[in-house]
C-alpha cells in the first residue's frame, strides 16, 4: 500500500496579517484489520499552541468531526469525521486549490504563557508536602490493588488447571492455605543455591584436559586462535596506519 | 605458544587427522577449512613481534614514525647537485686581501679596532659535507645540510685563538664567501649570515632553497631584469610563513638566473642545468660552517682551566656575584696579552668554542666510521632526536643539537649497551635511560672512551694529555667528553636544561614501561608535541636593568666568557631556584634566542641581538639596558600553595645567617607547634590569591637580588577575574562592582558546615521508615567545580535570614545536591516505576521529620526534597541499596524501549538521554572519581572551574556535559596523554584541558580517564574493542566525545548524545584558537611600544596603558570570535527573566573598538512583541578583524526593550525591590525557587521543535544570549515530510504531476516567530546577523 503524499493545506490564523501558516494533510491508510478508526485525515505541521479544539474548529469546515487524536508533541494528529469520504475529498481539494481556510487563534488572557509557564510548570512539581503525600499514597494504593488483582488472576488461572502453586522464597519451607490452594513456599536459599551451581559448574570445567583428545583439540584451538589473533592484528595495524598520523610534526 | 607450529606432535596429529577428513568429505574440522595457511614470512613476521598484539602495533607506529622523518638520500639529486656545485664555487674563488672594515661593527663589538685587523684570504683547503646529511641521520621536516668550510692554516696566526681574534678572522673569512657567492649566481641569493647555536660570535652562511612545489608553481612569471645587486634578502625563513616574501623575492631573480647562464656559464659547465633542477621536493637549508684544522692552535691552551680572552678577570660586578663580568677596558694587542695576568680567570665556553670549529672535521669522521659498522644506529637517533624535538629541546641554545644526540648514541653502542638486534626503540629507552640515570648517565657526567686512530691528527699536535673529567666538571654545568679527551660537547648545556632532560626522560621511561595502554603511551611520547606554554607551570619574564655597558668607549666587549646575556641567566637561574626551593621540581630558564630579524648585513652593524637584550644600544645615547629573561617553573601543586617556607633552627648560626641574607627583613623568628623555633618566611594571603604565593616570592627574590628597577611580570593571576562573582540579582556588567573575591571562598566554607550539620542532623532522625546511613554531597559546588559557589540567600533561614532583607534578593536559589543513604531493606518493590514512588514517599516522611524536629523548611517534589537551611538550598537525593539494581533493570528496560522506538517510529520518540546522568548513584560515582583527583592536585579544580566558564563563553554550554569538562581536565592532567608531570597551576591546567580538547584523535582514538588505575588491561581492551566495533558500525550512533572511565566503558553516561560530531568540531576549533591567543601571552608576554618614555609620568601611563591592553588580550580568550559567522542569529535574553544575569562576563574591547563598529550588520526583526513586522531596520558596519569578539551586551543596553507581556512576565533575576519590601519574608520563601533556570529549559524547547534547522548555542554560567546557526542542509529545497512539517513553506502548492510531492523550504517568518512565542517572557529581542 503505497503511502500518500502530505498535500499542504493554508491557514490564516492570525487575522489580517500577510503571513500564512501551513499544515500538512493527508489521508491517513490504515493497516488492515485495524478497525477502531474508519478512514481518517492525517494532519503534520500543526503550528504551536494549537489544541484538539482549535483542530476541531479549522477542520470542521470540512465536516462534522467526531474525534481528533493530538500526537503528545503536539505537532501532528489524526482527525475522525463523521462522513469521512466527503469530507476528506473536500479537505484535500482545498489544499490543492490553495484556498485559504481563515481562522483566528483565540487569546486566552488567563492562561500564563512562555516562562511564566514554566514557573507554574516548576511549582506544580512541588504542589505541597502534604498534597503530594495525598498523590503518593493514592498511586501506591491504586499500584498494590491493581498488583494484587494481576496476581489473584494468575494463581487463579493456575489453580484452574489443578496445579499446585510452589514458590520459591528465602527462609524455611512454609505452606499456606488460601482459597482452597496449596502453596509451598521456601525451602531454599537461592544463593546457596547459586553457589552449589558454580561449583558444579567448576568442577565440570576442571576436568578439561583429561583424555588424550582433549588436549590435542585444546592445542589446536589456541593455535587456531592464535593465527585469528594475527590476522585480528594485521588487518588492525593496516587500518590503523589509513587512519592515524604518524607525522611527528 | 607459536612454536608450537613446528611441533612434531602437531605434525603427526596431522598425519592422524587425514583420515577424519577423508570421513566427512566437507568437514569443517581442519584448520585449513577455517583460515588459509599463513605464509612462512608472514608466520616469522607474527614470531618476531613476539605474540601479544601490542607490541607488533608499537612497533608498526615505530616504523610509521621513522618513514615520516627518514629523508630519502638516494632520491635527491637536487642536493647533492647543488652541493658540488657550491664546493666548486666556493673552491674556485680568488685570493684576495680581505679588509675589517667589511665586518666593523661585528669586530668592534668584539673588542677590535677594524681598521687593524684585515686577512688575506685564501680558498678553503677542504670543503665537505658534514653533520647529519653526511650521517644519513636527518629528521624531517627540517632539511639541513652541513657544509664545512676549512679555512686555509696560514690565514691565521699561531695566537689567534686568543681575545676573539680568531672570531673576527673567522667572520672576515665567512663574509668573503657571502659576498662573492651572492655576486655569482642568483641561486645563492637568499644566503645569509644566521649564527650557531645562536652563539652572536659565531657567524655561518645559510642558504634556504624552497620546495619544489613552491618553485614551480611561480616559474612563468613574466621575466623580468635580474637584480644582480649582491645584497642578501632581509628575512630568514625556517618555518614557511615567514620565509615567503624573501622566496618570492627570489624566484624573480632564479628567473634571471636562467637568462644568464644561457649566455655566460654554457660555457663554463658541460651540462647546464635548470634553477630548478637544484631544489628537492621538500625544500632544504644549506648551512656554510667555518672551520679549522685540528692542528691550527695548540689544543692544550684551549682546555677549560685556561683563559683565552684577557678581559675577563676578577672584578667585581654590578650583580654581585662570582659570575664574570667584562672589564670596560678594551684589550690593545701587545704585551698585556703575552704576561698572564695574576688574576684572570678561565673562559672555558670560549675555549670550547674555538674547540669546536677545530675538532669538526674529526668528528665528522668519527660518526661516520662508528655508523658503518652499526647501520640500524641511525634509527635509533632519528627516533631520539624525534623524542627530543617533540619536548623542545632539540636546537636550542641549552639543551641539545643534533650532533650531541648522535654522539650520545654512538657512545652508547661504543659502550656495548646497544646491538645490532634492538628494535629503534629499545634504542630509544637505552638512550632515554643513559641521560636520566643519576648513577652513570648524563647527570653524573659522560666521558667518551679516546679513540687514539681519530685523535691522532691532534695529539700529533699536541703531547700534553687531555684534562681529568673533574676538570670538565668544575667548569661546566653539564659533561659530556668526546673521543679526543678535550672537548665537552654538551658546554652549552646549563643545569636547568639538565633538569628538563632528566625529568622528560624520566617521564618518558615510566610511561613506556607503565603499559597500561600502549597506544597512548606512544603517542604521548613520540607523538605528543609541547610547548613550553602547557610544559611549564608558572612563567615569568624578569627584566634585568644593566647598566654598565657604557657606550663612547669604543672597544665595550659585549662577550666575554660568552655572550653577557648569558650570565645574567645564570644567576636569575640560581636565585629562582633558591628562592622557590622544594615548591619547584624544575626551574628552567629560556635561552633567549637571536632575534632572527637582525641577521642581515649584523656583521657590518654589530654583534646579532639575543631576544632579551632589547632596548639599550638601539637608543644609541641611552645607558640603560635592560635584558629580559623568561624563567618557567614546574611546581608540586601542593607545595606551592603553602603559606610558609620554615628555614633553619635560630640555634644553627651559620645557617640562619645565610637564610637571613637571602631573605632580609621578609625572614623572622618563628615558634612552631611542635616547639621548634626557625627561621621562616610568612607568605599572608587570602585563599583565593594563594596560587600566586610563587609569583609573590620570585617579584621578592628579584627586587631583593637583581639591580633596582627590575620587574617581574607574571601570568598566573589573569584568569581570575573570569571567576570573580559579583553580587547576585545584579544586572549586566559594570553596573555594580564585582564582589570581594573571597565571598565565594567563604561562601563555601559556610556551605560545608551547613551539609555537616545536615548530616548529623538527618543521621539523628528518629522515626523514619528506614534510618539514613550517610549523607554526601555529589554538586559541583561540593567538589569545587562549580564557576561559581552559591552564596548564601538570606530567605533560606540560617543566620543571614536574621539581617535586614535589603538589596536585591535573588528569585531562584541554585540547589547543592545531597545523596541521602538509606539502611538497607528487603522490602522493596520489584517494579522500578513503584520502587521510585516509594522512594518518594520515604523522602516525603523524612521531609516531614525534618521539619518538624529541626524547623527548617521543606519543599518536596517526586524525585527529591528542597531543604532550605543556613542560607542554601539542599536537594536530598535518596539512595538505597537497590538502587544499582534498579538501574541495570531501567537501563534494560530502556534499550528495549529505544530498539521498539527504532522499529516504529524514529523520529517521534527521542531518546530520554538525560535519564541515566541524572540518576545519583552515576552521579556520585562521579563525584567521588572528580573528587579524589582534585584532591590529589588541587590545580585542579580552579583548572576546572576555568574551563566550564570557557566553554559557557564560547556559547557551548549546552553542546558538552559539565561532568565531560570536569572529566576531561583530569585526562588532561594524567601523564598518559601527555607524558608531561601534572599541572601544577590553574593555567597549566586550563591550557591541559584546551590541548586534549584540540589534539586528541577523537574520532580514531576513544579517552579512557582513569587517574585512580582501576582499569583491568582486558577492561582497557575491551573498549578499544567496543570503539573500534562502533566505529565500523554505519548503523549504531557513536558518542563523538568517546570518554570512558571505570565505571563507564561505553562512554554512556556523559557524552552519549552530546556533543555532536558538529559540536565537537566547533569545540575543538574554539579550543585551538584559544591555545594560539594565550600561547604567546605566556611565553613571550604582549608586545609593547618599545617607544622610549621620558617622564616618569608617562611611563606611568603607558605602563597601565599596557597592563590594560594585556588584560583584555587575556579576556579575549573568553569571548567569541566574530570572524568565523559563529551566529546566524542571537536571541537577546531579558535581564529580569535571568538568575544568573550578574555572572556575564564582561567584554573584552581589542584596540580602539566601540559597540558601533561592532557587530557587523544587523536586521532587526521585531520590537520584542511576538507579531509579523517586516524588517524594520538595517545597520551595517564594517566588520573588524579576526579577534574582536561579538559586542553582545551594548547592544542590548543600546535599545531597552518594552516589558513582556503581563501573562508572561516573571522575575527570575530578583524579587522587584517593592515587592520585597511590601510583604514579609514569609510571603516571600514560597516564592523562591530552587533549581529553576530557565535558559537551558528554553534551549530544549526550541531544540525539541527546530532541531531539524538549526543548532542552538548558550552559556548556562550567565550568558544572557541564545544563538542559532542554522544547518545549510535544512535551507535546500526538499520535500515535505511529516516531521519537518511544522516549519515548512512550499514552494509550490499544488503537487505536480509526476512527483507528487511538494518541495518545500524552511518556513523562516513562521520559525522566528515562533521562536519568540516559545520563549515569551525571556527573549526580548531577536537579531539576524547578516
Amino acid at each position: 500500500m503505497a503511502a500518500a503524499e502530505l498535500a499542504m493545506l493554508s491557514l490564516r490564523i492570525k487575522p489580517g496579517s500577510p503571513f500564512l501558516t501551513y499544515v500538512g494533510i493527508k489521508t491517513h491508510k490504515l493497516k488492515p484489520g485495524d478497525l477502531n478508526i474508519e478512514q481518517s485525515l492525517f494532519v503534520s505541521g500543526v503550528p504551536l499552541n494549537f489544541g484538539v479544539e482549535a483542530l476541531q474548529a479549522v477542520f470542521s469546515c470540512f465536516g462534522d468531526i467526531s474525534q481528533v487524536i493530538l500526537h503528545h508533541n503536539k505537532r501532528s494528529g489524526m482527525i475522525v469525521f463523521q462522513e469521512p469520504a466527503t469530507a476528506i475529498k473536500k479537505a484535500l481539494g482545498a489544499a490543492a486549490s490553495r484556498s485559504i481556510v481563515e481562522w483566528s487563534l483565540p487569546q486566552e488572557m488567563e492562561e500564563p504563557v512562555g516562562v511564566k509557564a514554566w514557573v507554574q510548570r516548576h511549582k506544580a512539581l512541588r504542589p505541597g508536602n502534604a498534597i503530594l503525600q495525598k498523590q503518593l499514597d493514592e498511586w501506591i494504593d491504586n499500584f498494590e490493588a491493581e498488583e494484587e488483582k494481576k496476581e489473584k488472576q494468575r494463581r487463579t488461572n493456575m489453580a484452574e488447571d489443578g496445579w499446585t502453586v510452589v514458590v520459591r522464597n528465602k527462609g524455611r519451607a512454609r505452606t499456606t492455605e488460601a482459597d482452597g490452594m496449596t502453596i509451598k513456599s521456601g525451602g531454599v536459599a537461592s544463593a546457596a543455591a547459586e553457589e552449589a551451581k558454580a561449583k558444579a559448574a567448576k568442577q565440570a570445567e576442571s576436568r578439561e584436559d583429561f583424555y588424550r583428545f582433549q588436549q590435542r583439540d585444546k592445542r589446536r584451538n589456541e593455535l587456531m586462535d592464535l593465527r585469528k589473533q594475527f590476522d585480528l592484528d594485521r588487518k588492525k595495524i593496516a587500518e590503523l596506519r589509513q587512519t592515524r598520523n604518524f607525522k611527528p610534526y | 605458544m607459536p612454536t608450537e607450529f613446528d611441533d612434531d606432535d602437531v605434525e603427526s596429529e596431522e598425519e592422524t587427522r587425514i583420515s577424519d577428513e577423508e570421513a566427512i568429505p566437507d568437514g569443517s574440522v581442519g584448520t585449513n577449512t577455517f583460515l588459509p595457511k599463513p605464509s612462512v614470512s608472514s608466520v616469522q613476521d607474527f614470531l618476531r613481534s613476539s605474540d601479544t598484539s601490542e607490541s607488533s602495533v608499537l612497533q608498526m607506529e615505530v616504523r610509521e614514525v621513522l618513514r615520516e622523518t627518514r629523508v630519502e638520500y638516494g632520491n635527491e639529486p637536487g642536493v647533492d647537485r647543488f652541493i658540488s656545485k657550491l664546493t666548486k664555487d666556493i673552491q674556485g674563488m680568488p685570493e684576495q686581501q680581505v679588509h675589517g672594515k667589511d665586518a666593523a661593527g661585528f669586530i668592534s663589538a668584539l673588542g677590535q679596532d677594524p681598521e687593524e685587523v684585515s686577512l688575506k684570504f685564501k680558498p678553503p683547503s677542504k670543503v665537505t659535507v658534514i653533520g647529519s646529511y653526511a650521517l644519513h641521520t636527518v629528521a624531517r621536516p627540517e632539511v639541513v645540510v652541513d657544509v664545512a668550510v676549512e679555512i686555509p692554516e696560514d690565514c691565521l696566526f699561531k695566537k689567534a685563538h686568543l681575545n676573539y681574534r680568531y672570531h673576527s678572522r673567522r667572520a672576515l673569512y665567512l663574509s668573503t664567501i657571502a659576498k662573492h657567492l651572492g655576486s655569482l649566481s642568483p641561486l645563492y641569493s637568499s644566503c645569509q649570515i644566521t649564527s650557531m647555536q645562536d652563539d652572536p660570535t659565531r657567524p655561518t652562511l645559510t642558504i634556504h632553497l624552497p620546495s619544489m612545489s613552491e618553485k614551480s608553481s611561480n616559474i612563468d612569471i613574466a621575466n623580468e631584469v635580474p637584480s644582480t645587486s649582491n645584497e642578501v634578502p632581509s628575512t630568514s625563513g625556517r618555518n614557511t610563513s615567514d620565509s615567503l616574501p624573501s622566496t618570492l623575492g627570489h624566484k624573480k631573480r632564479l628567473k634571471g638566473v636562467n637568462n644568464r647562464k644561457k649566455d655566460v656559464e654554457t660555457k663554463v659547465e658541460p651540462k647546464p642545468y635548470k634553477p630548478s633542477d637544484y631544489l628537492s621536493p621538500s625544500g632544504f637549508t644549506v648551512k656554510v660552517i667555518p672551520v679549522i684544522s685540528p692542528s691550527t692552535f695548540v689544543v692544550s691552551k684551549l682546555s677549560p682551566e685556561h683563559n683565552s680572552v684577557r678581559w675577563v678577570t676578577q672584578l667585581s660586578s654590578s650583580l654581585g656575584s662570582s659570575k664574570q663580568k667584562p672589564k670596560k677596558n678594551g684589550p690593545t694587542v701587545g704585551v698585556e696579552e703575552e704576561k698572564e695576568e695574576s688574576n684572570v680567570l678561565p673562559t672555558p665556553q670560549y675555549n670550547t668554542k674555538v674547540l669546536q670549529d677545530m675538532l669538526y672535521l674529526p668528528h665528522a669522521a668519527y660518526l661516520s666510521s662508528a655508523l658503518s659498522s652499526f647501520p640500524n644506529l641511525s634509527d635509533g637517533i632519528l627516533l631520539l632526536k624525534t623524542w627530543a624535538r617533540q619536548r623542545a629541546l632539540l636546537g636550542k641554545v641549552d639543551a641539545f643539537d643534533g650532533h650531541t644526540l648522535t654522539m650520545l648514541m654512538v657512545h652508547l653502542a661504543k659502550q656495548g649497551k646497544m646491538s645490532p638486534v634492538m628494535s629503534p626503540l629499545q634504542m630509544l629507552r637505552v638512550a632515554l635511560h643513559a641521560l636520566s640515570d643519576t648513577v652513570s648517565g648524563l647527570p653524573k657526567g659522560l666521558g667518551m672512551a679516546r679513540d687514539e686512530h681519530n685523535s691522532s691528527a691532534i695529539s700529533a699536535a699536541c703531547s700534553a694529555h687531555p684534562p681529568s673529567v673533574s676538570v670538565f666538571r668544575h667548569h661546566f654545568d653539564v659533561v659530556f667528553v668526546d673521543f679526543t679527551g678535550w672537548l665537552n660537547l654538551t658546554a652549552g648545556m646549563t643545569k636547568s636544561a639538565l633538569a628538563q632532560v632528566v625529568s622528560a626522560a624520566k617521564q618518558t621511561l615510566q610511561i613506556l614501561q607503565s603499559s597500561v595502554d600502549v597506544e597512548a603511551a606512544f603517542a604521548a611520547s613520540l607523538l605528543f608535541r609541547s610547548s613550553p606554554a602547557t610544559m611549564f607551570d608558572y612563567h615569568w619574564r624578569i627584566r634585568v636593568p644593566v647598566a654598565d655597558l657604557e657606550p663612547g668607549e669604543h672597544s665595550s666587549p659585549k662577550c666575554g666568557n660568552r655572550p653577557y646575556l648569558r650570565d645574567v641567566e645564570s644567576k636569575v637561574e640560581d636565585l629562582v631556584k633558591r628562592a622557590l626551593s622544594d615548591r619547584a621540581t624544575l626551574v628552567r630558564v629560556m635561552a633567549a634566542k637571536l632575534l632572527s630579524g637582525q641577521g642581515r648585513s649584523c656583521l657590518e652593524a654589530g654583534l646579532p641581538v639575543l631576544e632579551g637584550e632589547e632596548g639599550g644600544n638601539l637608543h644609541g645615547s641611552s645607558s640603560v639596558h635592560t635584558l629580559t629573561v623568561t624563567v618557567m617553573a614546574n611546581v608540586d601543586a601542593t607545595l606551592a600553595l603553602r603559606l610558609a617556607d620554615v628555614g633553619p633552627a635560630a640555634d644553627d648560626t651559620k645557617a640562619s645567617a645565610a637564610f637571613r641574607a637571602f631573605w632580609g627583613a621578609k625572614s623572622e623568628l618563628r615558634r612552631f607547634q611542635d616547639g621548634k623555633i626557625s627561621e621562616a618566611v610568612v607568605w599572608d594571603c587570602a585563599p583565593v590569591d594563594r596560587h600566586k604565593i610563587p609569583d609573590r616570592i620570585v617579584q621578592y627574590a628579584a627586587g631583593a637580588h637583581l639591580p633596582p628597577g627590575s620587574s617581574v611580570a607574571c601570568c598566573s593571576g589573569h584568569l581570575d577575574r573570569v571567576l570573580t562573582q559579583r553580587p547576585p540579582g545584579s544586572g549586566s556588567y559594570g553596573s555594580e562592582p564585582c564582589l570581594d573575591p573571597n565571598t565565594g571562598i567563604s561562601a563555601f566554607r559556610m556551605m560545608e558546615a551547613a551539609v555537616d550539620k545536615l548530616g548529623k542532623q538527618l543521621r539523628s532522625v528518629e522515626g523514619a521508615a528506614l534510618k539514613v546511613l550517610g549523607v554526601q554531597p555529589i554538586s559541583t559546588a561540593a567538589r569545587q567545580t562549580c564557576p561559581y559557589f552559591p552564596l548564601p540567600h538570606p530567605l533560606a533561614g540560617g543566620a543571614a535570614a536574621a539581617g535586614a532583607l535589603s538589596g536585591r534578593l535573588p528569585r531562584c536559589l541554585e540547589p547543592v545536591e545531597v545523596l541521602v543513604q538509606l539502611e538497607a531493606s528487603g522490602r522493596w518493590p520489584d517494579d522500578p516505576q513503584a520502587f521510585s514512588k516509594t522512594k518518594a514517599a520515604l523522602g516525603l516522611q523524612l521531609a516531614g521529620l525534618i521539619e518538624t524536629g529541626f524547623g527548617y523548611k521543606t519543599v518536596a517534589s517526586e524525585d527529591s526534597v528542597d531543604v532550605l537551611m543556613d542560607g542554601f538550598a539542599f536537594r536530598l537525593l535518596l539512595y538505597s541499596t537497590r538502587d544499582e539494581a534498579m538501574l541495570v533493570k531501567e537501563q534494560a528496560l530502556m534499550a528495549s524501549s529505544i530498539t521498539r522506538n527504532v522499529w516504529e517510529a524514529p523520529s517521534l520518540h527521542p531518546i530520554p538521554s538525560m535519564q541515566l546522568s541524572n540518576n545519583p548513584l552515576v552521579r556520585s560515582w562521579h563525584h567521588g572519581l572528580v573528587s579524589s583527583a582534585t584532591g590529589v592536585n588541587p590545580s585542579l579544580a580552579p583548572a576546572i572551574r576555568v574551563a566550564k566558564r570557557w566553554v559557557g563563553t564560547q556559547m557551548l554550554s549546552n553542546h558538552i556535559a559539565e561532568e565531560a569538562v570536569e572529566l576531561l581536565v583530569v585526562a588532561a592532567a594524567a601523564s598518559l596523554s601527555t607524558s608531561l608531570p601534572p599541572p601544577g597551576s590553574m593555567l597549566t591546567g586550563f591550557m591541559r584541558f584546551l590541548e586534549l580538547l584540540s589534539h586528541h584523535p577523537w574520532s580514531t582514538r576513544p579517552m579512557v580517564v582513569d587517574p585512580e588505575h582501576q582499569l583491568s588491561p582486558q577492561e582497557r581492551r575491551q573498549i578499544s574493542k567496543t570503539f573500534d566495533a562502533l566505529r565500523v558500525d554505519k548503523h549504531q550512533k557513536m558518542p563523538a566525545l568517546f570518554l570512558c572511565t571505570s565505571k563507564d566503558l561505553e562512554s554512556k553516561h556523559w557524552t552519549a548524545t552530546n556533543p555532536t560530531p558538529d559540536a565537537l568540531q566547533q569545540l575543538q576549533a574554539r579550543a585551538f584558537r584559544t591555545l594560539r591567543l594565550l600561547r604567546p601571552l605566556i611565553e613571550t608576554g604582549p608586545h609593547h611600544s618599545a617607544a622610549p618614555h621620558t617622564t616618569i609620568a608617562q611611563q606611568k601611563r603607558v605602563r597601565e596603558e599596557d597592563d590594560e591592553e594585556e588584560r583584555s588580550l587575556w579576556m579575549s580568550a573568553f569571548c567569541l570570535p566574530s570572524d568565523s559567522g559563529a551566529m546566524d542569529v542571537i536571541l537577546h535574553l531579558r535581564v529580569d527573566s535571568l538568575p544568573q544575569a550578574c555572572r556575564a562576563l564582561p567584554v573584552a574591547r581589542v584596540g580602539s573598538l566601540t559597540s558601533d563598529q561592532m557587530g557587523g550588520a544587523f536586521i532587526r526583526l521585531n520590537d520584542g512583541k511576538p507579531g509579523f513586522n517586516a524588517p524594520k531596520s538595517m545597520k551595517r558596519s564594517r566588520l573588524e578583524s579576526a579577534y574582536q569578539p561579538v559586542d553582545l551586551l551594548t547592544d542590548i543596553d543600546r535599545s531597552p526593550n518594552p516589558p513582556p507581556d503581563k501573562r508572561a512576565r516573571v522575575f527570575l533575576r530578583a524579587f522587584p525591590e517593592k515587592l520585597a519590601e511590601g510583604r514579609g519574608p514569609n510571603q516571600l520563601v514560597p516564592e523562591l525557587l530552587v533549581g529553576f533556570d530557565p535558559v537551558p529549559m528554553l534551549v530544549e524547547a526550541l531544540k525539541e521543535r527546530f532541531d531539524h534547522l538549526a543548532a542552538f548555542c548558550a552559556d548556562y554560567h550567565g550568558g544572557t544570549h541564545v544563538g542559532i546557526k542554522w544547518k545549510p542542509a535544512a535551507f535546500l529545497p526538499s520535500f515535505v515530510q511529516a516531521t519537518t512539517a511544522h516549519t515548512a513553506l512550499p514552494c509550490t502548492l499544488s503537487l505536480s504531476a509526476e512527483s507528487k510531492k511538494i518541495s518545500c523550504v524552511p518556513n523562516l517568518v513562521q520559525v522566528l516567530s515562533d521562536m519568540l512565542e516559545i520563549g515569551e517572557g525571556i527573549i526580548i529581542d531577536i537579531t539576524c546577523v547578516a
